[in-house]
């Protein structure tokens, strides 16, 4: 409520002038509602950027939000896991963590969990779920845990032996209900349980620390969970002995008191050296991670709409001070103060202002509600899933609503003080102003200027700081302007140092290609608002030029040539929709393109993930499929075992643990042929590279989405990083040199990639087999080959993925998030579309005597609505063409010259932005349809005489 | 209607009880009551009246510009208000000039594309149009004002320009609204001699004006008032006759 105020605020001044000054408030108000519908145009050319600026703070809520729901669907009261090494050291941990103090915790809770493989009915109509979760827990016991027992999710007494409560995940998976009975593989032995109850997705009943968005787990008593365990043989993995620990305060509240409780845990358990595994605060923490990171890509990339719509509001202003000019001149003639005079044309603005970003703030939850839906589309494929919950927070709303509302009435009262400097002549008699003095001040401002980016250029360049490297030096050449302007004349001046601006902003990253590496989003939005600026001022200074050459083309046509006098003849305003249109379009094509060639990586991609194998295979870990086992299926030419762990990671000289996956190779894996390294640093070959991996226990192959959490990446991991590796249950540590930087795998997730040895010395019995890369003859359908292991190894919980088909997932995933950043970007283009009409709808007004003049000279209706067409279409071609080619040339140098888009090669996607271009123009001439009719049906008398 | 010679000249204008009636919302005016007017062809009428008399209403009606209610306008015997907006408006192109008081010139353009703009529209060639522009430029005494856009004339200039666009197409009949409203008395008066020059080589001109000692160049003059016409009178005034009162005027 405290960012409302700050609207509050910034209104009073106009509230006064509303209440308190009759003749300014008479006259912002008749003005406003002198035309009712052009009004309306303003008020709807000007909601489009905080329609944006909203949107993107809804899209950051839902994603915020709909983490924070795994919080209560997977975790419930849980705040804190300890785990234990064994059954022994779990019971001992239990009693002692029973004695934690009561003002800090309201529960401790034992509970033990093992992956298995589900079924249900019989052939042909089994139902499988290779990848559930048993959990032995006291439903009492649980349900008395952190005094919530809604939050639990348990309900009822603890199935008996040979009983269990299943999830509806499962159930849904099984197609089974109340009554029904599941068989339970593990441990090489399977097991019958009947169904007592479903249970939802929720707190312990959800229990779920793997990552997936299902829980698709099996609630048994201690009893039955020790007899499966006790009748089990094999060689799967140990069971998760944990003890939950709940913090006073609630579900999300209780996150806070996590530093104090794990002293507390360490303090009381201190002979049992326990790990604590923040769980809740690392996925709260991670949701607002996530949750600001997309509300940060999605505002940077609405960025160029929301600056788009600004140009437009001072477009919109500049045409009507240039409308009202004579009585803006009159009224300062008959003695209004200019203070007066920008107060009535700044409050008619204010009233504007308020309800464009009224309408903006509700269109904007609207457009975040569309991107949700789209979103979830994106974020549910077949093998990865997040469930997104549609949330407005209306501390997001306020702060949008603000900061929209507060940019809009800087910009009004700007441009109207500026009109307040009128010359009272001019003004009523309508004349044009005289070129700007030269002043001492600009000289002065230049110098300041100049300096300022001249020493944030040489900071920049000792720190590889990317905006300082981008904008230093743009500073300088703005800096030198005033002064370059005495020696040549000032158009001169002027387009060489735009021409400059532009070729620095497309060069600068090629010339300091490590400084744009792992870069946030919103360097290149900097980049893409300087080039922008930069190429319109150039072509704005050179419109004579170019109408020149245009004029020779349609030398005949009367209309082609009114429709290019007019942006000719005004080139600031002609500039302003122009970039309007350019920076929209430069935002579009840039993503347009990188998405273009992320997806002609699909083939190249896939096989550096293969490697020599066709088939990826992971299995319960504690039922795992062995090699052995499937080297004897028809088909298999060869296995590399894999094994996969939970593991943390500390960064060189930092505190904080990362949980990251990791997993351990043995020399299988370089047999079947290892995948292609992103990076193999100093080694002559990628095998060199896993061999020494393999052999020396210090060295990792790191995985390049380290630490990313979706969105654009904010931690780069790189080849010679120093890392310490964990063990979560031991707490044993080790530190490791990043000798290579791992494929992007995606789904398969692998995570850091360890020899086997340094990773059994650490993790121990964990270690286990279960995931496989398969070499297999060439075989007509990878896929049916794959669903064929699953059906063979049903016990043993397979999952098999083509490799080519898993990875071509991932890509359509890519593929529909940016497909939804295109759609969510061209609510931009509806800015300049917008605006377009808007500005010619204003323009039918300022002409009409001019219309009416050119329609009594003989000028038919048709030529003059044509010369509309044709100057929105110029205007519209302009900016399109002028976002497209430094769009492309930004996205050349920036691949061409560094690695900060990784391994991407440069490609025109030249259909799509075909599209876009004749997309563009084709939508742009539709909106001067109306503006153009109107003006084509001006009557030649009525013009004349209402302006005569 | 009589020629110098003797001969009948011929009407270049002929309206039959042309009517115009204003509505707005369920109030009408009538601006015009069923007027009839001759002009021959090379005559130089005024119409005068007082504000508000329908004076300009006659000329949009006259020149086609506005649309009537009943009654007909014949130029050079053809039906205007019976043509469609298209063939109006090329007719217009074709057959007249305008001269309005606030100049109504297009501030994109420069002087010379202002001028050549109606012999573009009547289909004359980009070059014989720009040439014949810059020629009748050079005539009313803008030859080293070809370039500039109106921003950049002064009223005098800029009405100057507007005479010469109304006169660059060779059109049969020129219409002037108060062309000299605007215009301090020595630009008026240049503007003025201007325009007796163009009518003394045989140039139709229609000229609505409140300024007697501008009426005074006519050849005939006709009161309005209340949208009717209430005086007729021909002007037998020699031209030094017409320049003594007003240069009086001027000192």
């Amino acid at each position: 409520m405290t960012i409302l105020a700050v609207s509050v605020l910034v209104a009073l001044p106009f509230l006064y002038v509303l209440l308190r000054r009759p003749i300014l408030r008479r006259l912002a108000l008749r003005n406003a509602a002198r035309r009712p519908r052009e009004a309306l145009l303003v008020v709807l050319g000007s909601l489009l950027g905080a329609a944006i600026i909203t949107g993107s703070a809804v899209v950051g809520d839902t994603m915020d939000s709909s983490i924070r729901q795994v919080a209560w669907q997977h975790l419930g009261p849980v705040d804190e896991l300890v785990p234990a090494r064994d059954a022994a050291e779990w019971h001992s941990l239990t009693r002692r963590l029973t004695s934690l103090p009561s003002s800090e915790v309201d529960g401790v809770l034992s509970l033990s969990t093992f992956d298995a493989a589900t079924t249900a009915g019989a052939k042909p109509g089994l139902r499988t779920v290779p990848s559930s979760r048993v959990v032995g827990v006291d439903f009492e016991a649980a349900r008395a845990f952190g005094n919530d027992p809604a939050a639990t999710g348990i309900s009822g007494s603890t199935p008996a032996l040979g009983h269990a409560a299943i999830t509806t995940d499962l159930a849904r998976g099984l197609a089974v209900g109340q009554g029904a009975r599941i068989t339970v593989y593990a441990y090489g032995r399977s097991r019958t349980l009947t169904v007592d109850r479903i249970l939802p997705r929720r707190g312990v009943a959800g229990f779920n620390v793997s990552g997936e968005q299902e829980s698709r787990n099996v609630l048994v008593s201690h009893e039955t969970f020790s007899a499966m365990l006790r009748d089990g043989r094999g060689r799967g993995a140990p069971p998760y002995w944990a003890v939950a620990v709940s913090n006073r305060g609630g579900v999300e509240a209780g996150a806070g008191g996590t530093k104090r409780v794990q002293a507390a845990i360490e303090g009381t358990a201190g002979g049992l050296a326990p790990q604590v595994i923040t769980v809740k605060k690392d996925v709260l923490a991670t949701a607002d991670e996530v949750g600001s990171t997309f509300t940060q890509m999605f505002t940077a990339m609405g960025s160029f709409g929301v600056f788009a719509g600004l140009l437009l509001l001072i477009n919109l202003f500049v045409m009507l001070a240039a409308e009202r000019k004579s009585e803006l001149g009159m009224l300062r003639a008959v003695g209004m103060r200019r203070g007066s005079l920008v107060g009535a044309f700044a409050t008619e603005g204010f009233l504007y202002a308020l309800a464009a970003t009224i309408l903006g703030t509700l269109v904007g939850v609207g457009l975040g509600r569309a991107l949700v839906a789209l979103s979830q589309s994106a974020f549910s494929s077949e093998h990865s899933r997040l469930d997104l919950t549609f949330t407005v927070k209306s501390a997001s709303l306020a702060q949008t609503f603000t900061i929209s509302f507060v940019v809009a009435l800087l910009t009004i009262v700007v441009m109207s003080v500026r009109f307040s400097r009128l010359n009272i002549i001019r003004a009523i008699r309508d004349l044009a102003e005289p070129p700007p003095k030269r002043r001492r001040r600009w000289l002065v401002l230049g110098a300041v200027g100049t300096t300022v980016g001249a020493l944030w250029t040489v900071t920049a360049i000792s720190a590889s700081d990317p905006f300082g490297l981008l904008l230093g030096p743009t500073f300088v050449l703005l800096g030198l302007a005033p002064a370059f302007g005495r020696l040549v004349p000032g158009r001169t001046a002027s387009s060489v140092i735009a021409g400059l601006t532009v070729v620095w902003g497309a060069i600068v990253f090629a010339i300091f290609p490590g400084a744009a590496e792992g870069a946030s989003i919103m360097l290149y939005v900097a980049q893409g608002m300087v080039m922008t600026a930069g190429g319109v001022a150039f072509v704005t200074l050179q419109q004579d030029r170019l109408g020149g050459v245009l004029r020779g083309f349609g030398r005949r046509a009367l209309a082609f040539r009114l429709g290019l006098a007019y942006p000719l003849a005004r080139r600031g305003r002609t500039g302003l929709t122009v970039a309007m249109y350019a920076l929209v379009v430069f935002i579009l094509t840039f993503i347009t393109a990188i998405s273009f060639m992320i997806d002609r990586q699909v083939a190249t991609a896939s096989a550096d993930v293969a490697g020599g194998s066709q088939v990826f295979l992971r299995s319960s870990k504690a039922n795992p499929v062995s090699a052995a086992a499937l080297q004897r299926v028809d088909g298999v030419t060869m296995v590399a075992p894999l094994s996969q762990v939970d593991a943390s990671f500390a960064l060189d000289n930092a505190a904080d643990e990362h949980p990251w996956p990791l997993t351990a190779f043995d020399r299988s894996l370089l047999d079947i042929g290892a995948p292609t390294l992103k990076d193999r640093g100093a080694y002559p070959t990628d095998r060199a590279a896993w061999t020494a991996v393999l052999n020396d226990p210090s060295l990792i192959v790191a995985d390049p989405l380290f630490l990313q959490r979706g969105g654009p990446p904010n931690f780069s991991v790189v080849v010679g990083d120093k890392l310490t590796l964990i063990d979560p249950t031991t707490g044993r540590t080790r530190q490791v040199t990043v000798a290579a930087i791992g494929p992007e795998d995606n789904l398969i997730a692998n995570g850091m990639l360890y020899g086997r040895r340094g990773a059994h010395e650490l993790f121990g019995n964990r270690l286990v087999a279960s995931r496989d890369y398969l070499s297999v003859v060439p075989v007509v359908d990878l896929e049916s080959f794959a669903a064929s292991l699953q059906s063979r190894f049903i016990g043993n919980g397979v999952e098999a993925f083509s490799i080519p088909a898993l990875m071509d997932e991932s890509f359509t995933t890519t593929r529909q998030i940016f497909r939804l950043f295109q759609g969510y970007l061209a609510m931009g283009l509806i800015v300049g579309i917008a605006g377009i009409a808007v500005v010619m709808v204003r323009a039918v007004r300022e002409r009409r005597r001019q219309i009416g003049t050119l329609r009594a000279l003989g000028f038919p209706g048709q030529s003059v609505g044509r010369s509309f067409a044709v100057e929105a279409s110029y205007v519209a071609l302009q900016g399109t063409l002028i976002g497209t080619v430094l769009a492309l040339l930004t996205l050349y140098t920036i691949i061409a010259r560094s690695d900060a888009m990784g391994n991407l090669e440069f490609a025109v996607p030249v259909a799509q932005l075909s599209v876009l271009l004749i997309g563009t123009v084709a939508f742009s001439l539709l909106a001067t349809i109306g503006p153009a009719l109107a003006a084509a049906r001006i009557r030649p008398a009525v013009a004349l005489r209402m302006t005569d | 209607m009589t020629e110098s010679n003797g001969a009948v000249a011929q009407p270049i204008l002929v309206a039959d009880g042309v009517r115009k009636v204003y509505r707005s919302g369920a109030e009408s005016v009538v601006a015009l009551h069923g007027l009839d007017l001759v002009v021959p062809r090379g005559e130089f009428l005024a119409v005068m009246g007082p504000s508000g008399s329908g004076k300009t209403t006659l000329l949009n009606c006259l020149s086609g510009l506005d649309e009537i209610d009943d009654g007909s306008v014949l130029v050079e015997d053809l039906s205007i208000h019976e043509l469609s907006d298209s063939a109006r408006t090329k007719h217009r192109a074709a057959e007249m000039g305008f001269i309005f008081q606030a100049f109504n010139l297009i501030p994109v353009f420069t002087a010379t594309e202002n001028v050549e703009l109606p012999l573009l529209l009547a289909g004359v060639r980009e070059r014989d149009a720009r040439e014949r522009a810059r020629e009748t430029l050079s005539r009313v005494g803008l030859g080293h004002r070809l370039d500039r856009r109106p921003g950049e004339l002064s009223g005098g200039e800029q009405q100057r320009v507007a005479v010469a666009r109304a006169l660059a197409g060779k059109p049969s009949i020129v219409w002037a609204d108060e062309p000299t409203g605007n215009l301090d008395s020595e630009m008026a008066r240049s503007v003025i001699e201007l325009l007796d020059e163009l009518h003394e080589e045989g140039l139709s001109l229609v000229l609505v004006t409140h300024d007697p000692t501008v009426a005074a160049h006519a050849d005939r003059l006709i009161t309005v008032r209340d949208g009717r016409l209430v005086a007729d009178e021909r002007l037998g005034k020699t031209r030094e006759e017409v320049r003594a009162p007003q240069e009086s005027a001027v000192r």
